[in-house]
């Protein structure tokens, strides 16, 4: 990770987050969670709310699943950053949805829950086995308003055009301590990744409504599969960069890395480290067309 | 659903899909897909059966045919036992544990048995 030092923000507070245990992040699931909810939470664990969203909620606890509230799908167990692309995204009730890279389901019921389950979201993901996960977690969550589809994302159909569209692209996963215990990815694997990552991009771009969203996000640190890959579409295709503005501990975007250069508007994306939320990595870009 | 339960007809519309009833968004992507919504209503020999995915999802509209238990008889169904109550019609019930409803019971001469699918009730009682 050494070579990532130039742009973190903190070198010593992301090394040191990155060694410990992150909290465990919770998001409450309105369409199920009853009103005494945060009273049946405490009856569990301690918790904390984030300060960025009324819905997260940090806990102390090895195994946050294993409660009567989350096998009733009242809350669904995430990483911190992970909410922040939907929350980018801001879908509203009505609207229609894509979720291209859809499964195991958390930032769709994610969407679900923000559109009060009126509307549309179409959730798609090219695996059929993690299509198993994202049913489940459907299910669990309530959210009845999720048709769920298994495309290759660079394959489905043109002749319908959504509000907006979540790219979680599939990524090197370098902030995933799970995956990679914060290992960095070979460049190799990252430019092979990247060109996924701007096929599937391009084609939201396809899917797109004129006055449209896209969310572009990664749980990644490397710029060649963020702002090279947001860079590269802009400049080909006619969507358009927006300022993300956001409530939650973030860096920007960076312009230039290893002697690459970006465009200049990357600073409209957010970068989000270990240590920011005592959480994992993620990268948020917003597109409109 | 309304005259079982007290559910009010105009909060719920369900489509009819390979003979089962989902509760689903009224618009359709028209793409080939897996799922569409969730299964709420399946048609059993002996009658309409709601899931208990859905009646988790209905929570606080049902009004009718609700049958409260306690741990011990969430663990007698776990061991495929029945418990006794009193209902004045046979039929489904909705299963309500510690103040929320967490799924499908069935009531016939005075005993009422579990419906909630068996390894979903495992992981409930695993979590105790």
């Amino acid at each position: 990770m050494e070579k990532y030092k130039p742009i973190i923000d903190d070198w010593q507070a992301f090394k040191q987050q990155s060694e410990e245990h992150p909290l465990q992040g919770l998001r409450r699931n309105p369409l199920k969670a009853q009103g005494d909810f945060e009273q049946k939470l405490s009856e569990s664990f301690e918790y904390e709310r984030a300060d960025w969203n009324d819905n997260i909620y940090r806990v102390s606890a090895e195994t946050p699943g294993k409660t009567m509230l989350h096998w009733r799908g009242e809350y669904y167990v995430q990483e911190e950053s992970a909410a922040l692309p939907v929350t980018v995204l801001n879908p509203q009730p009505g609207e229609k949805v894509l979720d291209m890279c859809a499964a195991p389901g958390g930032k769709s019921t994610q969407i679900a829950a923000r559109m009060n389950n009126e509307g549309l979201i179409v959730a798609n993901d090219d695996s059929a086995q993690r299509m198993k996960s994202l049913h489940a977690n459907v299910y669990r969550t309530g959210s009845m308003i999720i048709e769920a589809t298994n495309y290759d994302g660079r394959n489905i159909p043109e002749n319908q055009k959504f509000d907006r569209i979540l790219v979680d692209a599939p990524c090197s996963g370098e902030g995933d301590r799970y995956y990679r215990n914060f290992r960095a990815a070979n460049e190799g694997e990252s430019q092979g990744l990247a060109e996924l990552q701007k096929d599937l991009l391009k084609k939201a771009g396809k899917l797109l409504k004129e006055g449209g969203t896209i969310v572009y996000s990664t749980c990644t640190l490397t710029p060649t599969e963020n702002e090279a890959v947001v860079s590269e579409v802009v400049e080909e295709t006619r969507l358009e960069l927006d300022e993300i503005e956001t409530d939650a501990e973030h860096v920007r975007g960076i312009s230039n890395f290893d002697g690459k250069r970006y465009m200049r508007d990357m600073e409209k994306t957010v970068r989000v480290y270990p240590h920011h939320m005592k959480s994992g990595v993620i990268y948020v870009a917003k597109l409109s067309k | 659903m309304d005259e079982r339960f007290g559910v009010d007809p105009q909060k719920i519309k369900l489509e009819s899909i390979n003979g089962d009833y989902w509760f689903c968004s009224e618009a359709d992507s028209g793409f080939q897909k897996e799922t569409r919504g969730i299964r709420a209503v399946r048609d059993m020999d002996i009658g309409l059966k709601p899931t208990t995915y859905f009646l988790q999802l209905l929570q606080e509209d049902i009004t009718e045919n609700i049958v409260k238990i306690s741990r011990e008889e969430l663990n007698a169904f776990n061991e495929n036992q029945m418990i006794e109550r009193d209902i004045s019609e046979k039929g489904y019930v909705a299963l309500k544990f510690d103040g929320r409803i967490i799924g499908c019971g069935f009531y016939m001469d005075g005993l009422v048995s579990n419906r909630i699918p068996e390894g979903r009730l495992q992981e409930l009682v695993d979590t105790f």
